[in-house]
């Protein structure tokens, strides 16, 4: 036997601990390394979530680059966002090859229709690129439900001060009614006193409460349903005075609409321009009866610097979105409810040089 | 004289109300919540409630006015509840009726019409009292799903029958058991079967809730 046999076996033996403990290293190191790459993932997203305070919109559109470097090779989205349609497509150039998935995410007026195109690798359900995806989406629609319940919570305090404000009025009514009967039909000196003196007991509680409910209230709601004639150049000049914008309104047509309803919507547009000041060019506004289609169709379009920043058409009529720091962001979320309750319509518009709003009213405006 | 409770938050409305009925020769007790309208009822027999639904905490809700009613229901069942409400008439009536109102009407209302319902709710309440005294008969009222079979009919009948005794013998059993014509024995078992308890002793319980 050669002599060199076991030295031979030491040496491949050395050897093959070495190549094992090489392949250990590595699998550490490529463990380790795709961990961080993950941790880094989720960690960017949560930060942009935050970054965008869980706005969906914001969220979805700026979180593409992370999406990109784990392996997302197309994201097309068809939004709806209050009424208001976006398709979005987002893809790396040099390819589009790679394994199709469909999401769906709606909550209400918001919807997500996604197709995502990605990588072999990451398509893989185990993947650690795809479970940063489903984490996306997930925050995608925890963000829309955080939405939901703002706007839920806002619906309720409206209708709580519906009730409050429906309560007070029955029981001021009911108080004059029965003291009218009272007054009408009390006829002894004694009687009389005594109902001077529940009076003076009574009567400074109830107007403090009446006070309390004016206070609350702002309008009539049966007035405001109330349809009448209306010349819309008249009442489009009346409401274009009371910001003092400058206008040149052409045109007028005659409707029949409840003109509360209408001028608070059309408040609602053109306070736009005053509380944002977009611009100090004048504001065109032009009024076309359509007699065919028994409809009114107004445009209000305003010029501005080619450079001005575009106006995200999306977000315009989204409940509390706003740019301003002193708005509520519902101004043009209720001018379009509120022209939904007359069957009519509005859009907005925007071209390189000029954007506004198209308002489609019915000539006789019919309540829903 | 004629007694009523008179239930509303409105202090001022509520004035207004009980001159009306003062002056119509009535009685008034005033109350301004659920508590103090029960306490009114447990410290003075009184024939006629007219109650309003919406009361603090909940304003805008009919919750405190059912409460009283239920209460009312349960431990006076002559009592006749007339329902005087500024909340949304179609769903509150509903759910008044369904709780055992006797009357329900929609503020504003007139004098006369409250009058109305005060003495129809009067003479209910005096000839289900004569029925009482001179037959023995007593109103029990029960909600039943038909095709649900009788048992539930039943149990629930005799469950109002036993809870209404106790209350008006101020859960004494013997003299409970005396007017059911039913031996000791068996009303501590419909005691039990039915978890009835002093109202005193559910209270610490409720306020815990």
């Amino acid at each position: 036997m050669d002599s060199t046999e076991p030295l031979l076996v030491i040496h491949w033996l050395w050897l093959g601990l070495v190549l094992i403990g090489l392949t250990l290293f590595f699998t550490a190191f490529y463990f380790r390394r795709q961990s961080k790459r993950l941790s880094k993932a989720l960690s960017d997203l949560y930060a942009l979530n935050q970054k965008v305070n869980q706005d969906a919109l914001s969220f979805f559109e700026q979180s593409w680059p992370i999406l990109a470097s784990l392996g997302c090779l197309q994201m097309i989205a068809k939004i709806q966002w209050f009424g208001e349609k976006k398709t979005l497509c987002l893809d790396i150039k040099s390819s589009i090859h790679g394994k199709q998935q469909v999401f769906h995410i709606s909550r209400d007026d918001m919807v997500f229709d996604l197709e995502i195109r990605l990588n072999r690798k990451a398509s893989e359900p185990g993947s650690l690129s795809f479970l940063v995806i489903k984490t996306f989406l997930n925050m995608l629609e925890q963000n829309l439900v955080l939405k939901q319940a703002e706007i839920l919570t806002s619906q309720k305090r409206l209708e709580r001060y519906q009730l409050f404000v429906q309560h007070e009025i029955k029981n001021i009514a009911q108080f004059v009614q029965l003291l009218s009967e009272q007054v009408s039909t009390i006829q002894t000196d004694k009687d009389k006193l005594r109902l001077i003196d529940r009076l003076q007991q009574t009567l400074p509680m109830m107007a403090d409460r009446a006070q309390k409910t004016i206070l609350h209230m702002n309008r009539s709601s049966t007035k405001e349903y109330q349809c009448s004639e209306l010349n819309l150049h008249i009442l489009m000049q009346e409401v274009v005075d009371m910001f003092s914008l400058n206008t040149k309104i052409e045109g007028e047509a005659r409707v029949c609409l409840p003109v509360v309803l209408l001028t608070e919507a059309f408040k609602n547009v053109l306070g736009n321009f005053r509380d944002h000041a977009i611009t100090e060019k004048r504001i065109d506004i032009t009024i076309e009866p359509n007699a065919e289609a028994h409809s009114v169709l107004i445009n209000i379009t305003c010029q501005r610097d080619v450079l001005h920043n575009e106006i995200p058409p999306e977000r315009l009529f989204e409940p509390f979105w706003t740019t301003s720091e002193s708005g509520l962001g519902l101004g043009l979320f209720l001018a379009r409810e509120l022209l939904k309750q007359m069957s009519a319509q509005i859009q907005f518009e925007q071209q390189q040089k000029s954007f506004g709003f198209w308002i489609k009213l019915p000539i006789n405006g019919c309540l829903e | 004289m004629n007694k009523i409770l008179l239930v509303d938050d409105n202090s001022a409305l509520r004035g207004m109300l009980s001159f009306s009925l003062e002056t119509a020769g009535y009685e008034v007790f005033e109350a301004e919540s659920r508590a103090e309208a029960i306490l009114q009822l447990k410290q003075h027999r009184i024939p006629v409630v007219i109650l309003d639904m919406g009361m603090p905490p909940n304003q805008y809700t009919p919750e405190e006015g059912l409460t009283v009613l239920d209460w009312v229901v349960i431990n006076q069942p002559e009592t006749n509840v007339i329902v005087l409400t500024g909340q949304e008439s179609e769903r509150v009536s509903y759910l008044a009726l369904k709780q055992g109102a006797f009357d329900f009407l929609e503020k504003p209302v007139t004098v006369e019409m409250l009058l109305a319902a005060i003495k129809r709710a009067y003479l209910f309440y005096e000839q289900t009292s004569k029925l009482k005294q001179q037959e023995g008969i007593q109103k029990v009222q029960i909600e039943v799903c038909l095709g649900q079979g009788v048992k539930e009919t039943r149990n629930q009948a005799e469950q109002k029958l036993v809870k209404q005794v106790l209350s008006d013998t101020g859960f004494n059993v013997h003299e409970a058991a005396r007017r059911l014509g039913l031996k000791r024995e068996n009303m501590y078992y419909l005691i039990k079967k039915y978890d009835l308890q002093r109202e005193e002793e559910l209270e610490p319980s409720k306020k815990g809730e």
